[in-house]
């Protein structure tokens, strides 16, 4: 599956348009994330464990929105666009929304 | 170009799991792994006590008793002063029989409540009420011995540091002030099992320290058969205790001196 | 103990109170949805094909701020424990998110296009330390009426 966040996929022509979709997760660190990350507040550096952590959730919700755009019976999804945010404390919410349409 | 107008039929983005399921899964796993430290942190706080000598406790606590136990000599009446001065000849002799270490000083202060406790720093404090419940020299003096066999295990020491580090990692473990007081039951059946082995134990050395120095037991279990009166329990609270019951007390110091072969004699009468 | 007992009593309340809310909402969002499912959205600047002439054009939006039960709260205490993702929430937000686009495109109805359709997501402090516990979400677009 295509996914591009500009408005088309270069090189094709889009045939149909089936709205937009999304993905998202909501994660949760575990304490020894937590730990690490307080040590690393005071040497500093980079928090592979929160990394780590967000780059799965991102994953997770680039694939729920290809489930979902699947279902519609599309092929590409275009125009997408990321958003992060902690929707509570020691959790973050990403989700990934997108126009899910049809390239031949 | 077409524009199809459809709804997923499933939806992605929930996790399709029943949320009790998770919460009592996810709070199962705490608990165990509470207890599991609790239980670790046992061993390591019993043998650190063994580290510090009586001397090092009575430097430490020397300051912090004297607020606990702030007496006003000017309430007291002559009788009164004179009833604890005759305690701490008690004490005194029965120390002779069990030596803890250091000294203890013996207060005792005027209470409605009957009880006696040890507290750190070498203070016994025995409350007044005591004495209505207790009609000979010996069953005042077996409720002395206990608090001396607490003083001899350094249970108020280790009682002390459980407490403590369990609060502070059920409040780490969980960040929320609301959340460990679903912990709580957890620790307060934690804290009873280790403190009714402990009052056991010093229901033990109570009865040898007696029999050293009158030579006999009779008297031992009087004033918990003064105050043993059926408490309406609700199921499992008696899991919770941090004593037995007053029946099981008794049942279980006299079922001691008869495996020890212990004799019985004539009791001293009251000198209060 | 009455400390225990209280908080046991609120899981519970927010246990029901959540779940019932939770399923009489998805009901409303399904039903809306089917509805307003002939309406074109898309997430492009651009409209999609050959437009007749345009009469108006205008910024619309959506929004809406719901919380979270005690049930879940809990939930998420336990969870930040042992990590993984937190279901209460998920639901959360998902909710958030197609009604805060179902009262955008209540707000337009008769718009023959929707485009460049942008969500925005934050969290509503309780102001005590940092429990938060309700999610906003704003979501806006341009309508475009032919």
């Amino acid at each position: 599956m295509f996914l591009t966040n500009i408005e088309e996929v270069p090189g094709k022509k889009i045939t149909a348009c089936y709205g937009v979709v999304s993905g998202s997760t909501v994660r949760a660190k575990h304490v020894g994330r937590d730990i690490m990350a307080g040590l690393k507040n005071i040497f500093g550096g980079e928090l592979e464990g929160y990394t780590e952590l967000l780059t799965e959730a991102r994953e997770q919700a680039i694939l729920r929105m290809q489930n979902q755009a699947e279902q519609l019976g599309a092929n590409a999804i275009v125009n997408v666009r990321f958003s992060t945010s902690s929707v509570t404390a020691g959790a973050s919410e990403i989700y990934i929304y997108g126009t899910a349409v049809t390239v031949e | 170009m077409q524009y199809h107008a459809k709804l997923p039929e499933e939806n992605p983005n929930v996790s399709h799991q029943n949320p009790i399921k998770e919460f009592f899964s996810l709070l199962a796993g705490l608990v165990a792994i509470v207890l599991f430290i609790y239980w670790i942190l046992g061993f390591f706080i019993d043998s650190a006590v063994e580290y510090i000598s009586p001397e090092m406790e009575m430097t430490i606590f020397e300051s912090l008793g004297e607020d606990l136990v702030a007496t006003d000599n000017a309430d007291r009446s002559d009788e009164f002063k004179q009833t604890e001065q005759q305690m701490r000849v008690l004490l005194e002799e029965l120390t002779q029989c069990m030596d803890v270490g250091y000294p203890i000083e013996l207060i005792f202060q005027e209470s409605q409540q009957a009880n006696a406790f040890a507290a750190p720093g070498g203070k016994m404090v025995v409350l007044s009420g005591l004495l209505k419940h207790v009609e000979s020299e010996n069953g005042l003096a077996f409720v002395i011995a206990h608090e001396l066999g607490h003083f001899k295990n350094r249970d108020h020491l280790r009682g002390m540091g459980r407490g403590v580090v369990m609060m502070a990692l059920s409040f780490l473990a969980t960040g929320n002030m609301h959340l460990s007081k679903v912990l709580m039951p957890v620790n307060a059946f934690q804290n009873a099992q280790f403190s009714q082995s402990r009052e056991s134990d010093a229901d033990e050395s109570a009865l040898d320290i007696i029999l050293c120095h009158y030579g006999h037991v009779s008297g031992a279990t009087e004033f918990f058969s003064k105050i043993s009166h059926p408490e309406a329990d609700l199921p499992f609270t008696h899991y919770f205790r941090t004593h037995l019951q007053a029946k099981e007390r008794v049942k279980a110091i006299e079922d001691l001196s008869r495996d020890k072969n212990y004799v019985k004699s004539e009791v001293k009468p009251a000198f209060w | 103990m009455w400390d225990l007992y209280f908080l046991i009593s609120l899981i519970i309340t927010g246990y029901i109170f959540g779940q019932i809310h939770e399923r009489r909402h998805y009901a409303s969002l399904k039903r809306r949805e089917e509805k307003t499912i002939a309406m074109v959205m898309t997430s492009s600047k651009r409209p999609l094909g050959e437009l007749d002439p345009v009469t108006e054009v205008r910024l619309v939006q959506g929004g809406v701020v719901i919380s979270v039960d005690y049930f879940k709260r809990i939930v998420t205490s336990l969870r930040n424990f042992f990590g993984g993702n937190i279901r209460g929430y998920e639901t959360l937000v998902d909710r958030a998110r197609r009604e805060a686009i179902l009262r955008l495109k209540e707000s337009c109805p008769d718009a023959t296009q929707i485009v460049n359709l942008r969500l925005e997501t934050s969290s509503i402090y309780k102001g005590k330390g940092n429990q938060i516990g309700s999610v906003e979400v704003l979501a806006y677009a341009t309508a475009i009426y032919t």
